[in-house]
């Protein structure tokens, strides 16, 4: 654990109302970024967050500090994520999955940044979880291969594997949401 | 070597000899090049993709749930032990149902089903207004309370009818909870439970706890137990198990199949256990009136759909 992130810790189990702040400003927009990306839903993810955020200070504890906090903090993210998604399966009214289009930018570049990022995400809806995290923690959150082979707890060749089919599964998946790909 | 082999030999890394070959078979391969150029495609455009930024607001509410999901400096400690307690308190729970049936030749198997029935119903609800964005998240289910939620204050809660509002549906938020300093009382009103418990438990691990009501939902794996004995609380007989490493005790009603006290032990210097806390669960139980008292906002429209 390298320095910072050791007293960061440190602040958190210690109560320390400051690494609180730093965590979620250092954090925050990270945790909120990956639910979107996990569960598929903007509005959704809001409060996913949230909920990470408050897990993590529940169960700092529990870090051992055997890896990089914020892959200790994506599991967290997972679980909660996960729990969310059954949820929805099992009896949940589904909120408006429509895409979310922020106000255009001056640039059309800009506009059509946003479109194809809210296509993304619900094309990687489509996709098998195993296939979506993977795709999600190494594209999308900057997680190593090994890194991604380690949170997710599954051999590295599996993960290499399951990133490929999993963007080949997402270029399939595309067109079902929106228009071509090719002409954004 | 077919395509399929030769490329999961590629992508998985393969060395040597079949690595090799299977380098070769892509390299030759007009079908395998358009795959991988595919995937090199999609790669491409993954990377392109800017983030989701989160709205002022949401940083805001982090902050603000950071603060009070932390616990005063002096229960923090209780808190983690009262954690660890509640952890096991859930957890046994769903491993009773095998523990018992396997081992237990006292009283048959404790399913998830029982435990449930012995939960009742209470509405919890929600209200209009501008910034009563209800969750289905469990630890924060009503904006408008959820810094007094999460400090522990008293509240009290109505179901608001707003059909603009996806929350306001038929389908209620999942689990809440409201304490106050001695006692932590639990509602679990969107698949018809409620528990009651007194004295003892902090407000937080509701993922452990959610294991009470819905198995499935819970990610915390139950520790081994087995049965050692039996006893009697409030006259009533109960089971006793224990954690295979002895530190934890339940002793859980062999009617209503719920955990009735919980007991932490820990080795003594001369070898003997000495117990270090003894928590008592009752269920079912009314709260003080004075425990939760809420004034809505200004505005909002209110519609009491408490069960009478």
């Amino acid at each position: 654990m390298q320095g910072d992130e050791e007293n960061l810790v440190k602040g958190l189990r210690s109560g320390d109302e400051r690494a609180f702040d730093e965590f979620v400003r250092q954090y925050g927009p990270r945790i909120y970024n990956l639910q979107c990306w996990l569960c598929g839903d903007r509005t959704a993810a809001e409060d996913l967050a949230q909920e990470t955020v408050i897990a993590v200070f529940r169960s700092i504890g529990a870090y051992r500090g055997r890896s990089r906090l914020y892959t200790w903090v994506f599991q967290v993210a997972r679980h909660i994520a996960h729990r969310y998604g059954k949820c929805r399966r099992k009896d949940c009214v589904p909120l408006d999955a429509a895409s979310e289009i922020e106000a255009p930018e001056d640039t059309e570049q800009l506009a059509r940044q946003a479109l194809l990022r809210d296509r993304v995400r619900e094309a990687l809806r489509l996709l098998p979880e195993a296939q979506r995290e993977t795709v999600v923690l190494h594209y999308l959150q900057g997680f190593s291969h090994a890194e991604t082979a380690r949170v997710l707890q599954r051999p590295l060749g599996t993960v290499k594997w399951q990133i490929a089919h999993g963007l080949h599964a997402l270029r399939d998946a595309l067109p079902r949401v929106g228009d071509d790909v090719d002409e954004l | 070597m077919n395509c399929d082999e030769a490329r999961e030999l590629v992508v998985r890394g393969a060395r040597w000899l079949r690595g090799r070959r299977a380098r070769s078979h892509v390299s030759g391969c007009s079908d395998c090049t358009e795959w991988f150029a595919a995937v090199d495609e999609m790669a491409a455009l993954l990377k392109s993709i800017p983030s989701h930024a989160p709205s002022d607001e949401l940083i805001r509410r982090m902050h603000l749930a950071a603060h009070t999901a932390r616990p005063p400096q002096a229960e923090r400690r209780k808190e983690m032990k009262m954690g660890r307690l509640a952890f096991y308190a859930a957890g046994t729970t769903l491993a009773i149902g095998i523990a018992v049936a396997i081992l237990g030749p006292h009283g048959g198997s404790i399913a998830a089903a029982d435990l449930r029935r012995a939960f009742s119903m209470v509405d919890v609800v929600h209200i209009t207004g501008e910034d009563q964005t209800i969750s289905n998240n469990v630890t924060l289910p009503l904006a408008m309370h959820k810094d007094k939620w999460l400090r522990r204050e008293p509240f009290a809660v109505y179901e608001a009818v707003t059909p603009a509002d996806p929350h306001s549906q038929s389908k209620l938020p999942g689990y809440t909870f409201a304490g106050s300093a001695d006692h932590t009382w639990w509602y679990f009103p969107s698949r018809g439970n409620k528990a009651v418990m007194s004295k003892g438990l902090g407000n937080g691990f509701l993922d452990e706890l959610i294991g009470f009501i819905d198995p499935s939902r819970s990610g915390n794996a139950a520790p081994s137990l087995k049965v050692v004995g039996h006893d009697r609380i409030d006259g009533r007989p109960v089971l006793l198990l224990r954690t295979s490493d002895g530190d934890i005790e339940l002793a859980v009603d062999e009617a209503t199949k719920l955990t009735r006290r919980l007991r932490q032990f820990q080795t003594g210097a001369d070898g003997k256990p000495v117990e270090l806390t003894r928590l008592y669960f009752a269920y079912d139980q009314t709260p003080p009136a004075g425990v939760f008292t809420w004034q809505p906002p200004a505005g909002a429209n209110v519609v009491d759909k408490r069960r009478r």
